[in-house]
């Protein structure tokens, strides 16, 4: 092992044409003198220019969550957006059909109805997100608790005095089966329902139940009763709790949040009112300010509704539903002083303050980030910066595990993987959350902590609950919710070695070293080799019926044109052979003794997973590939990019110690990032 | 205690229950209602993935008497509303270097060459059904649904460099916009009954109408101010919204005259996938029965699936099956696959095969149903010889029950504008297609 790694790019770009790309070799675009970059003006080189952004279906859902306080996620029935370049917040592939359209002035009259609804909530309310609860079955979901068989999940809350208390709790069912899932209700010792679950996902319910309750602890929880589980077939009914709230007793004050935050003052003492309402929604709701005459056209809608009868929050109603059709709304706009010049200008505040916000949180900017924004210090890089560190511990950050990583890393796809139940009858919805789960709280470390993004390969720590650790064979942590936990064995640690990974890059029967060993390629050294040439087809057992894979692929790689680049990738690959298609330790497949041992083309010997992960761990590609993931997903632009910029942050990034909340920092204070220009009228395309 | 917010009120109307499609009650029917013996022709595309294995599914001999293969055998029962169509090619599907899923996806419907691309500059052609939308979507409230199983997920590129945008939508309205298809019942029951809410009455709905029309009246002013101040570009993305736009005034405007036909449940969520299809086919019959859309285009998944079908028994993936490089086990899960789409595709026909019309024929027989993949054959990733098949009599224009076959050469949008011919379109080009084939 005492030759590099470094060795590995010369030796690819020899023999697998294309596979290096743009990525690692300068490409002709040297950087056309411009001076150190931030901070010191406009320099010679282009930070380009990202199309108008339409809201893709999360930044939708969690834009309306932060402006309305809503649970419901609309956007869930959206078409699904088309990704490009590997992310699906890519401007320019973000398009709007008349459905579409559609979809947003229905969703913007539900919102309105739901925030304008003039309910009073009686009592103090105490609510808690299920995720952040521990269950006796199932496991935490990116916004709920998941109840996959019988059982409960609840919190122990201390009534503060004697009195009559309303419990509620939202949840849907994953349907399957004949019956509706169904629930009860425990508060205290007492049982209520059962209530039967039809909504599902899309528009979740509240259970509600009023109670009598003495003061003191008492243990309040959601119960499902009728699990149902059908392996072959797919089916699979769960029921999902995504909060519990209590409130009461009478009189100890309260209201619906949504309301009193819009009707800020008496909508019937006459216009002032009306345009403060007005102009105070539509400022949050566009993430700008707004000049009065914006707020006639709004303020004509609200006496459209007086004039046919209604009452003023219906009007007021009406004005919602506009501000949330409207472009402005739907669309991130950046409005460049003049739209056809090619000379870099730099955003304004509130493009900042959503730059940010979109990126980190994808969602829009908080009090927060609109107050800097007001007070024009965005301007300032060390206040961006600033920005960046605090919203980066705020939850909300929890995004970046969800989009960004979820797409850099493929966690995503882990939702569709559909191993073959003859195969694998172990795996079901309990394991594929909780490798799920593993897979963010891992990713979630380098977010917060202080370690370098090498150890995203391979680390000394994992997440485990009971399910993982018995899949994995390792002890089990006594508990269904998932903890760090320090490992003694190289068996595990790291993303190559975790179960999400492994399948999602296996076929539903059986691994695939060549998926394994291009997704590594691809995803972490942005070296994705070229699609096999037209005519050459993959690998099939038909000559080999009685072989090992590794047999198989070699004999694969006799010929010439396919080992160009399968040199490259099965090694790789075959590293990984001790984990099955659902990430299972083996030594043997189908019989055969596992060979982890490998020698990459560069010379570099290797024996299992941990040495392997070691080597790509190093390759100087993967600090630069990190860098420009990044850039995408914080730019939602795939193109346009001048390698300058790339470089210059990659240098800084290793510079730091590799750490990934020190990246996205250098990302956003970024001349790409706070820059942008016209478009000249002819070909505008940097 | 079950809160319902208004919109949810809606909902979840009539409790709930399974789908049970009811008759339609002609005196509800829209304005636009045909005199009672007049024929409303439709078209339908139904899109299979990953090519057909082909020595099980090509008829011996040809036309009427022609017999039906392994795979075809589920579609015994409408046999005689059924042509099988053998030997045309989709030539501008071949793609750039690899991608043929994605680029045989992207040209299905449009016999036009997918530009190999991840980014804006997006080029393709006009859909078959589009152009029939162009033609006859303005007699119904919905111009035409753009239907499917599966949305977005996945992760990566979509296909060796064409963007996702090729892999997952077959209908186009113009070259650079696609029509992203709905893959929740709920979503498609909202369309075709349009919000309906049986305790609303005719003032509070012509109400509800107005507000939707000032509020669209108001977003079109805002958006034309603020694409004047945009780049190019930036209007392009304009130009998309202000369609969409027009396109829901204009079905506001039809929705006046009420609800198209009998309210039924609303379908739920999260449906696994054979249910899911099921439940899909059940609306498309619907939509059409209750003449809210004439045209519909549906993806029983997208371009290069690689779902399992252990639940048929057939292990392993089924893009990865497709590339079976002539072992008989592959063939033989390929054909089991290919058996069971078609016990699907039957069952769609046979339910519109029941439904009769006010003009003495059934809908299926009013209809033009074309069936076919992305590509012809998994290994080979070939665009000719494509696997296709054409049901319904188009009201009569069309002579079914025939196996009919070409030379391997000719234009699939040859047959595209055959059936186009059913619904009144007289253009004699299409694609890369020179005038119609003749089916009379």
């Amino acid at each position: 092992m005492t030759r590099g790694p470094w060795s590995i790019a010369g030796v690819l770009a020899v023999f697998c044409v294309g596979c290096i790309g743009d990525i690692g070799s300068p490409d002709g675009s040297e950087p056309s003198g411009g001076n150190d970059g931030p901070g010191h003006g406009v320099t010679e080189t282009d930070p380009g220019r990202v199309t108008i952004h339409r809201l893709n279906r999360v930044e939708y859902n969690n834009t309306v969550r932060d402006l309305l306080g809503t649970s419901l996620q609309l956007a869930n029935d959206f078409p699904a957006d088309d990704h490009s370049f590997g992310f699906d917040n890519i401007a320019d592939a973000l398009t709007i059909s008349p459905l579409q359209l559609e979809l947003y002035e229905r969703a913007a009259e539900t919102l309105a109805e739901e925030a304008l609804e003039s309910t009073a909530v009686s009592g103090e309310a105490t609510k808690a997100e299920a995720e952040t609860l521990t269950g006796d079955v199932g496991s935490a979901t990116g916004t709920g608790w998941n109840l996959s068989s019988n059982g409960s999940v609840g919190l122990s809350h201390s009534f503060p005095a004697d009195g009559e208390y309303t419990v509620r709790a939202r949840v849907f069912q994953q349907a399957a089966g004949p019956d509706a899932a169904q629930a009860s209700l425990h508060i205290g010792g007492q049982t209520f329902g059962p209530f039967d679950v039809e909504a599902t996902s899309t528009a979740p319910m509240t259970i509600e139940q009023k109670v009598t309750v003495t003061q003191g602890p008492q243990q309040v929880s959601v119960e499902f009763l009728n699990d149902y589980y059908e392996a072959g077939a797919g089916l699979d009914r769960n029921l999902v709790v995504d909060w519990i709230e209590i409130s009461g007793p009478p009189g100890s004050g309260g209201g619906s949040s949504a309301y009193e935050r819009i009707v800020s003052c008496d909508p019937t003492s006459g216009e002032a009112c009306l345009r403060t309402i007005i102009g105070d929604f539509a400022e949050r709701a566009w993430r700008r300010e707004v000049v009065d005459t914006e707020i006639d056209p709004l303020l004509a809608l609200v006496n459209a509704a007086t004039a046919q009868g209604d009452d003023i929050d219906e009007g007021l109603k009406l004005a919602v539903r506009g501000i949330l059709t409207s472009p402005h709304f739907i669309f991130r706009v950046e409005i460049d002083p003049d739209p056809t010049s090619p000379v870099p200008h730099k955003l304004n505040d509130f493009e900042i303050a959503s730059r940010l916000s979109y990126f980190v949180w994808s969602s829009m900017p908080d009090d927060a980030l609109f107050d800097a924004a007001k007070a024009g210090s965005l301007q300032d890089e060390a206040e961006v910066a600033a920005q960046v560190a605090r919203m980066l511990a705020d939850g909300k950050s929890s995004a970046l595990v969800d989009n960004f990583a979820g797409q850099w890393l493929y966690t995503r796809a882990l939702a569709d993987a559909t191993p073959n139940a003859e195969e694998f009858p172990d795996f079901d919805e309990e394991l594929r959350e909780s490798m799920r789960a593993e897979a963010d709280l891992f990713f979630k470390e380098f977010l917060h902590g202080d370690i370098a993004i090498d150890q995203l390969l391979d680390a000394e720590f994992t997440f485990l609950n009971d399910r993982l650790a018995t899949h994995y064979g390792l002890p089990l942590p006594g508990s269904s919710e998932l903890a760090k936990v320090q490992l003694d064995s190289n068996q595990r640690g790291g993303l190559l070695k975790q179960g999400s990974l492994l399948t999602l890059t296996s076929n539903p029967g059986r691994t695939s070293p060549v998926k394994r060993g291009k997704w590594i390629l691809t995803q972490i050294l942005c070296s994705e080799p070229p699609p096999p040439p037209a005519g050459v087809e993959g690998f099939e057992e038909k000559d080999l019926e009685n072989a090992s894979i590794r047999e198989k692929l070699e004999a694969h790689r006799q010929d010439p044109i396919c080992a160009s680049c399968h040199d490259m990738m099965d090694p790789i690959g075959l590293a990984l052979e001790n984990y099955d298609a659902i990430g299972a330790w083996r030594t043997k497949d189908n019989g055969f003794d596992v060979d982890a041992t490998g020698v990459l083309p560069g010379g570099a010997e290797f024996d299992g997973a941990s040495e392997m992960a070691g080597l790509i761990s190093k390759d100087p590609r993967f600090a630069k590939c990190a860098a420009e993931k990044v850039f995408t997903y914080a730019l939602g632009a795939g193109e346009g990019l001048d390698d300058h910029y790339l470089e210059q942050v990659t240098e800084k990034f290793a510079a730091g110690g590799l750490k990934l909340n020190e990246l996205i920092a250098l990302v956003a204070t970024s001349e790409p990032f706070l820059y942008r220009r016209g478009e000249p009228a002819e070909g505008g395309k940097p | 205690v079950i809160r319902f917010n208004r919109a949810t009120r809606r909902a979840f109307l009539g409790g709930a229950g399974a789908l049970v499609a009811l008759p339609m009650l002609e005196s509800l029917r829209g304005k636009k209602a045909n005199a009672a013996d007049e024929t409303i022709r439709r078209i339908l595309a139904y899109y299979v993935p990953c090519g057909i294995h082909m020595a099980k599914w090509t008829p011996a001999s040809t036309g009427a008497a022609y017999e039906l293969t392994e795979i075809l055998q589920p579609l015994a029962n409408v046999k005689d509303k059924l042509m099988v169509v053998s030997g045309l090619a989709n030539a501008p599907a071949k793609p750039d270097g690899p991608g043929d899923h994605a680029s045989g996806t992207g040209a299905f419907l449009t016999c036009a060459h997918p530009f190999k691309t991840e980014g804006a500059n997006i080029q393709n052609g006009i859909s078959m059904d589009q152009v029939a939308a162009n033609k006859i979507g303005e007699l119904t409230r919905i111009p035409s649904l753009q239907l499917g199983l599966e949305g977005g997920g996945g992760t990566g590129d979509c296909d060796s460099g064409y963007s996702c945008a090729y892999a997952r939508n077959i209908s186009w309205a113009s070259a650079t916009q696609p029509l992203p298809k709905i893959t929740s019942p709920g979503v498609v029951f909202d369309q075709i009954f349009d919000g309906f809410d049986p305790e609303e009455t005719s003032a509070e709905k012509a109400k509800r109408n107005l507000y939707r029309s000032s509020i669209l009246d108001y977003v079109l002013a805002d958006a034309k101010a603020l694409q004047a101040r945009l780049g190019k570009t930036d209007q392009e993305k304009l130009d998309q919204y202000l369609t969409g736009v027009y396109d829901v005034e204009e079905k506001i405007k039809k929705s006046e005259t009420g609800p198209v036909c009998t309210i039924i449940d609303k379908p739920g969520e999260d449906l696994g996938f054979q249910e899911h299809l099921a439940m899909m086919h059940d609306l498309m019959v619907l939509a059409l029965q209750c003449d809210a859309t004439r045209v519909i285009t549906f993806m029983m998944a997208n371009a290069g699936s690689n779902r399992s079908y252990d639940f048929i028994g057939v292990s392993g993936g089924h893009h990865e099956i497709s590339h079976h490089q002539g072992a008989q086990s592959n063939f033989d899960k390929l054909t089991a696959i290919d058996i069971w789409e078609m016990q699907q595709f039957a069952s769609l026909l046979e339910a519109m095969d029941a439904v009769e019309e006010s003009d003495g024929r059934t809908l299926l027989e009013n209809s033009l149903v074309f069936l076919s993949s992305e590509i012809e054959d998994g290994n080979s990733h070939s665009h000719f010889n494509m696997p296709i098949l054409l049901a319904g009599t188009g009201g009569g224009l069309i002579t079914s029950g025939r196996h009919l076959s070409f030379d391997g050469e000719q234009s699939v949008g040859k047959l595209f504008l055959s059936m186009l011919q059913t619904v009144g379109v007289t253009d004699d080009t299409f694609g890369d297609a020179q005038g119609a084939l003749d089916l009379s």
